[in-house]
């Protein structure tokens, strides 16, 4: 009963939020979004759950074990290198994704958000671009061991939205840590999957004791952080009238149809209309944890959901639910762990992405609606921005997996273990296209297209493990293998003229439905694993893994692969020594590595000629064949020579702590859609490049706990990471397809770019280096540009005090990006940002923007092209985002106990809260036609029974 | 329970079920695909493997063959040309209007990747039947013989000296050098003889559409490949072998029939089976009525003049149109005249409008061009007056007319007749050496090394032995 009244206080508590969060929304946030924007100090931010805030252990290396994958190790014997986030970083940070809570925050991690729309894309590199191939840069993710998808299954959530993000299906709550594996002695055991680094994601377990019941309740609010200064109506109407003075050219309705055939008087904030809601978010966990006599278990769902900030109803919601269970035999000889997991997603988006139409509308565009409220279509001139609210794009993902261990213990020395796992992946992808989105005179039906994607993968793994001590030493050998095997079928439909939009639920009702396509793969992969481990007198460590691996994607002769890595290192701080000479360095330790990995990341079936089909109304005659690639059956695996070594510190206890690496990576045996002239037929072909790709960089990482027995408790954590890359060797460059992408001993990043050289001041035309001295500029002018040095990091502080703490966590970054200082020709009828004022206007004046002009047509097209593909928008860019502010309070005890809880706290949190340095566009890592990254308050409730 | 053990036993037991699997990694042939022994297993899937290249050229929305679409030899030429004026502020299309192009313009790149892709699937195709198990219908090499000369002899007439690929191996493909357009011009010739050998006569094998190649159709088009190559006795000859097949074609004097599917004076037509629409040329220029704006391409004020006021073509094949609230008055091509249409099968079955590639009026000015340069004035007249007479609705030019006005007359007849076809005011001002005369008063920017389109960037860029670039890019 004691446990009830709280539980129900709480639930109510959450019902009334839910109830009344619509009727405060207008307001709550924008008072805090405009104190934000102006500058002013935020009233706090917060935690989500702050499950072991009371105490902050300093954890000694040597009791920290690390998951590697096939085996765990002590972080004192580590010899391979890691990254690693665990729950209590994750959790206090209101995002959706898992991704957005990781990044930053681990050193030689580099991901990059696209897309501030719930379920948006991401990217995640790991110590750099190995391959030339864009798409062959993924890393290995493995949910509880058993693979997951790295890219997402979604067929059309693209619509210019950056893609889609496969570990939207995780419930980042649910997460007990995340481990990123980086050199050759932690990659190398998964050989030919190995090479673009791991990524270990392990749920939460059970509980061994005691029992808990965990709930947390969280209620936030998002909005576009910050807005463009573009051209008001005036500014707009004079650089439209100057266009025309500038160019003599009379007006009529086709080149000035916004000065004649508009209403001038118009004035409207676009930004604010398209992407200026506020997106709610409510997040509703539970977990129970608990043992029966030897068996523990937990038991979570959680259900969450986070609306747009486009007007009209679009959400994301997702609800999941775990178990996991782990049972052991009387004697611990006998074990089994078994893990359950479902997962339901719903991504409601608009069809079409309109911040670039936030962006680029004139002021004086019309009135997207009539006074009846119907939209204005008005075919030639303006497409309504507010069209998309008729259509609607919902993506349904689900899925569901199951892995189990059962391990038995031979003898002291010997332990024989199974595991293996399954794992269903399915997207159902709706989009709807009424009449009603389309301009009536078009005479267009009503459309909707279908698409299914289901993904199933098996897979598994016996495993013999052996420790025998040995000399004075630990002699530990592991050997296995795994046995994998991943499906993939792909339908897509579309059923059209319908003759009513009612029907548009109802294919059966389509007048017409024809299959868009069809795909089917099958991978399969077979590998033996080994690992022997020494450890003498607990200083000396030496780890070798070996991998030999098959894989249905080469062809017969090709299939095979052997992959393997040497580590060692020695903990020198623990010889006698040193330890009597410095006593006050508690960890000393170096470490190195080296090793060979692969990568099999190329489509399915590469090797084979063969040809599909198309059978729909839209053919010649019945069916037809077209030849489906250029075959290739030489091609085989790309191998990446990885090379690391680091030095670990400790002092004093290990209170400071500072690690630091330096790798380098050689990928070569290139597996690359080699790029071809069109003139093949097809624009690539798979095949391995005689190139190698390096990758080196420092990474460095200092933890700090700088206030520990005081009543202020305070710790601070820095990781930054500094990566170069650059492409070696390629015999035969000048004469191959890249020739003109990339150059030899420059990073991949390397463009050809016109050079750019000012204002003339006498046309008033942007100007270009003419390098071949022909007399004009053209593509054969360009020159390489090669972008300044990247680096990237992040800050995080914890401050503590009594039953309240504070995280802070600084993301920064440097690199080259591309950002146009416009949107469009410069007096074309599109809105631009303020800076186009700063144009020449007659001969003499010293400008950054070329002389406004009303439509792409000679001179001035000609300039504008070039300035868009020369080095001029190319800008180095650095800037340091406060992406987490978190403040949390633990209840006090004595009012919390009588009612039954044995914890509780309340938080607020805040992401992405603003952004230090110097852009024009609404965020310095999306494209200026991407929603940029939103910045959310949250506030929160936890409590542990 | 102790079991009895060493470890080297359950080691050895996990090394043999590993060597037991390697079976495992070989994959059965994909559903989702066709191996190609599979598809030059029969004539009917052969059959769909060269059906697949006229869809090719009937539903990509950027193709060389697109009628009004971004990569079509109809747009791309028109524009060049002085045929089209262009109305809107776009800078792809504008440049080609200007003749200002850049190599790296995306209509060129469409036209030049479309067209070889289109001869890849013919060499695909030909290669496939080559090791076919069992010999195959002997007609569909001559398909893929004749598509591919079509592809070419396009390519080197929009962009001279082009690479002559003839096979599927990209090895050898992606360092081809260009070859000359007169050995282009010799492979199109001898493709087409070969077609002509090998493909049968009339248009039963599609239920009496003009919609696959077959003698006719690749006759015809060796007669433009003879009188562009100036050898006028052969392309009379060829040109007379259609003029005289009169169980097959026949001029139609009704205008409004000539782009039919059941019209008579076609040779071939591709059939329109894209999305909404029927013909991809009526759905490009015909406005909406609604459209408050010029229309995309009108027709030049050059061109409507070279019609005589009597012309019936004028009236038949050409429209005004008023942008709503405006008053000067555009005039677009109206050669196909439905804009629209639905996708049922009953639809698409129903769509009445073909793009018309070759028809029989082409032959007649053939003829009468080479009967003309070859001195036999009478007979061009003649033939030109076949024309005039027909379509035009005009008096036929006397007999006797001197060699200078009766080339003049052809010359204009050809204008009037063929615009908005396929690129022939382009083709014909070139190859008549008139292109600067002509092009340098209609084009303000006009420049002689406008005549060739430069090739495409991302060529140069992935095979350097494309290189040199055209003069002028």
């Amino acid at each position: 009963m004691k446990k009830i009244i709280p539980l129900g206080v709480l639930a109510g508590l959450c019902l009334f939020i839910q109830m009344h969060c619509r009727a405060f929304l207008p307001n709550i946030p924008c008072v805090c979004t405009r104190a934000l924007a102006a500058g002013g100090t935020p009233v706090a931010a917060a935690a989500g759950c702050a499950q072991d805030s009371t105490k902050r252990d300093t954890l000694r290396l040597d009791e920290v074990e690390i998951n590697m994958g096939y085996y765990t190790v002590k972080d004192r014997e580590r010899t391979g290198s890691v990254a690693r986030v665990t729950a209590k970083d994750i959790g206090k940070q209101p995002v959706l994704n898992l991704m957005e809570a990781m990044k930053g925050r681990m050193a030689g991690v580099d991901i990059q958000q696209h897309s501030g729309d719930p379920g948006g894309g991401f990217t995640i590199r790991i110590r750099g671009e190995n391959s030339l191939r864009a798409d062959a840069n993924e890393p290995l993710y493995l949910v509880d061991g058993i693979p997951f998808p790295s890219t997402s299954l979604h067929q059309s959530l693209n619509f210019n939205r950056g893609g889609s993000n496969p570990l939207n299906t995780l419930n980042p709550n649910d997460i007990e840590s995340v481990e990123v594996l980086k050199d050759a002695d932690a990659t190398a055991i998964y050989g030919s999957r190995g090479s673009n680094g791991v990524v270990l994601i392990t749920t939460k377990k059970g509980a061994r004791q005691g029992s808990d019941l965990s709930v947390n309740l969280a209620q936030g609010f998002s909005r576009v952080p910050r807005t463009m200064a573009v051209l008001s109506s005036r500014q707009y109407l004079d650089m439209r009238n100057e266009a025309f003075a500038n160019s003599g050219l009379a007006k009529n309705t086709g080149n000035a149809y916004d000065l004649l055939t508009w209403d001038t008087t118009r004035s409207t904030d676009w930004q604010r209309e398209l992407l200026g809601e506020t997106a709610a978010s409510h997040s509703l966990q539970a977990s129970y944890t608990g043992h029966y006599e030897r068996m523990n278990y937990l038991l979570s769902a959680s259900h969450q959901g986070q609306g747009n900030v486009y007007p009209g109803d679009f959400r994301f919601r997702r609800t999941s639910a775990m178990l996991n269970l782990s049972q052991g035999s009387p004697s611990d000889q006998l074990r089994l762990d078994v893990a359950l997991n479902y997962a339901f997603d719903r991504n409601d988006l608009p069809v079409v992405n309109n911040t670039n139409a936030a962006l680029t509308l004139p002021p004086i565009a019309p009135a997207p609606f009539d006074e009846n409220g119907d939209l204005v279509w008005l075919s030639a001139t303006y497409n309504n921005p507010f069209a998309y609210l008729q259509t609607a794009h919902e993506a349904t993902s689900r899925t569901a997996g199951v892995t189990a261990a059962l391990s038995y213990r031979l003898s002291q020395h010997l332990e024989a273990k199974v595991s293996g796992g399954y794992r269903h992946y399915g997207v159902d992808e709706r989009n709807l296209y009424p009449a009603s989105a389309n301009d009536p005179s078009f005479g267009f039906l009503s459309r909707v297209d279908l698409a299914a994607q289901t993904l199933r993968s098996w897979l598994i793994e016996p495993q013999l493990t052996w420790e025998h001590a040995l000399g004075s030493g630990m002699l530990r050998v592991l050997l296995g293998g795994s046995i994998q095997r991943q499906g993939t079928e792909r339908q897509a439909l579309e059923a059209s003229e319908f003759t009513d939009e009612a029907f548009m639920d109802n294919i059966q009702l389509a007048g017409v439905i024809r299959a868009l396509g069809y795909g089917h793969t099958d991978y399969r992969y077979l590998a033996a694993f080994a690992r022997v481990n020494y450890t003498y007198a607990g200083r000396y460590v030496l780890n070798a893994t070996a991998r030999r691996d098959g894989s249905s994607r080469f062809g017969p002769g090709k299939q095979w692969g052997n992959f393997g890595a040497i580590g060692a290192a020695w903990l020198f701080a623990d010889e006698p020594m040193i330890r009597q000479a410095v006593p006050w360095l508690s960890t000393g330790k170096l470490r190195a590595s080296y090793g060979v990995t692969g990568s099999d990341q190329i489509g399915d079936y590469g090797y084979l000629t063969t040809y599909e089909g198309i059978n729909t109304n839209y053919t010649f005659l019945g069916l037809n064949l077209y030849p489906t690639r250029l075959a290739n059956p030489d091609f085989h695996w790309e191998t990446n020579r990885k090379l690391e070594t680091a030095l670990d510190l400790g002092f004093f206890a290990d209170r400071l702590r500072l690690s630091l690496s330096w790798y380098r990576n050689r990928s070569g045996n290139q597996l690359v859609g080699y790029p071809l002239a069109a003139i093949n037929g097809f624009r690539s072909v798979q095949y391995n490049l005689p190139a190698t790709v390096e990758n080196r960089g420092f990474e460095a990482l200092l933890d700090a706990q700088l206030l520990v027995h005081s009543p202020v408790r305070w710790s601070l954590s820095v990781n930054m990471t500094a990566p170069t890359n650059a492409l070696l060797d390629y015999p035969g460059i000048a004469h191959s397809a890249h020739s003109s992408v990339y150059r030899i001993g420059s990073p991949l990043d390397i463009r050809r770019r016109n050079r750019y050289q000012g204002i003339d001041p006498e046309t008033g035309w942007f100007t270009f280096a003419d390098l071949d001295g022909s007399g004009t500029v053209t593509s054969a002018d360009r020159d390489w540009f090669v972008p300044a040095r990247v680096y990237y990091g992040g800050l995080a502080n914890t401050l503590a005090y009594r039953g309240f703490e504070c995280d802070v966590y600084l993301q920064f970054d440097q690199r080259t990006r591309i950002m146009r200082p416009t949107f469009a020709l410069p007096g074309a009828p599109s809105n631009q940002p303020v800076g186009v004022l700063d144009r020449w206007q007659r001969a003499g004046d010293d400008a950054t923007i070329q002389r406004f002009w009303p439509s792409y047509s000679g001179a001035a097209s000609t300039a504008y092209n070039l300035y868009t593909t020369s080095d001029a928008v190319l800008k180095l860019q650095r800037f340091v985002r406060l992406s987490n502010v978190s403040l949390a309070w633990q209840l006090p005890n004595g009012a919390i106990r009588p009612l039954g809880i044995k914890r509780a706290s309340i938080g607020v949190a805040c992401q992405n809260l603003a952004v230090f340095g110097r852009f024009d566009l609404l965020d310095p890592e999306s494209d200026y036609n991407q929603l940029p990254p939103l910045r959310s308050l949250r506030f929160s409730l936890h409590a542990n029974f | 329970m102790k079991l009895p053990y060493h470890p080297i036993i359950p080691m050895l037991a996990f090394s043999g079920l590993l060597a037991s699997c390697s079976d495992f990694l070989t994959l059965d042939t994909p559903k989702s695909e066709i191996v190609a022994t599979t598809v030059f297993g029969s004539d009917a899937t052969a059959e769909a493997a060269v059906l697949a290249i006229y869809r090719e050229l009937a539903i990509t929305s950027t193709n060389f063959a697109g009628g009004g679409s971004t990569g079509s030899i109809t747009v791309l030429a028109g524009l060049s040309a002085d045929e089209l004026d262009y109305n809107l502020e776009v800078a792809q299309p504008l440049a080609l209007y200007q003749n200002m192009l850049q190599p790296d313009n995306t209509y060129l790149s469409n036209c030049w990747s479309s067209a070889y892709y289109v001869i890849h699937l013919a060499n695909s195709l030909l290669e496939g039947l080559a090791q076919a198990p069992t010999p195959l219908d002997p007609a569909f090499r001559g398909e893929a013989l004749f598509l591919r000369a079509f592809a070419y002899f396009h390519l080197t007439n929009a962009f001279g000296d082009v690479p002559l690929v003839t096979g599927t191996d990209y090895r050898i493909n992606n360092r081809l050098p260009r070859s000359s357009t007169d050995a282009c011009y010799r492979l199109v010739e001898n493709d087409l003889l070969e077609a002509i050998a090998l493909l049968p006569d009339g248009y039963a094998r599609a239920d009496g559409l003009r919609i696959r190649a077959n003698r006719s159709v690749a006759q015809a088009l060796l007669a433009r490949v003879y009188l562009y190559g100036a050898q006028w006795a052969r392309a009379a000859a060829t040109a007379s072998q259609l003029i005289d097949a009169t169980n097959h074609f026949a001029l139609e004097t009704d205008l409004g029939k000539v782009f039919l599917k059941t019209s008579r004076e076609a040779i071939w037509q591709l059939k329109p089976i894209a999305t909404s629409m029927e013909t991809r040329e009526a759905n490009t220029v015909i406005p909406l009525a609604t459209r408050t704006t010029p229309p995309i391409y009108s027709l030049s004020a050059g061109l409507l003049a070279a019609f005589d006021p009597a012309d019936r073509r004028r009236a038949a094949w050409v429209d005004a149109f008023t942008p709503r609230g405006g008053t000067t008055p555009y005039l677009y091509p109206a050669k196909y005249k439905v804009r629209t249409s639905t996708n049922t099968p009953e639809a698409i079955a129903a769509r009445m409008e073909y793009s018309t590639v070759l028809r029989l009026a082409e032959q007649y000015l053939i003829r009468a061009e080479a009967r003309l340069r070859t001195g036999d004035l009478h007979a061009a007249a003649e033939d030109l007056n076949a024309i005039r007479v027909q379509h035009g609705g005009l008096p036929p030019l006397d007999a006797g007319t001197a060699e200078a006005a009766l080339s003049e007359a052809i010359m204009r007849e050809r204008a009037v007749e063929f615009f908005y076809e396929w690129g022939h005011r382009w083709f014909d001002l070139k190859r008549w050496g008139l292109a600067d005369a002509v092009l340098s008063t209609a084009k303000p920017h006009w420049k002689t090394t406008a005549a060739l389109f430069p090739v495409p960037l991302h060529e140069l860029d992935a095979n350097p032995n494309l290189l040199p670039q055209n003069p002028g890019y």
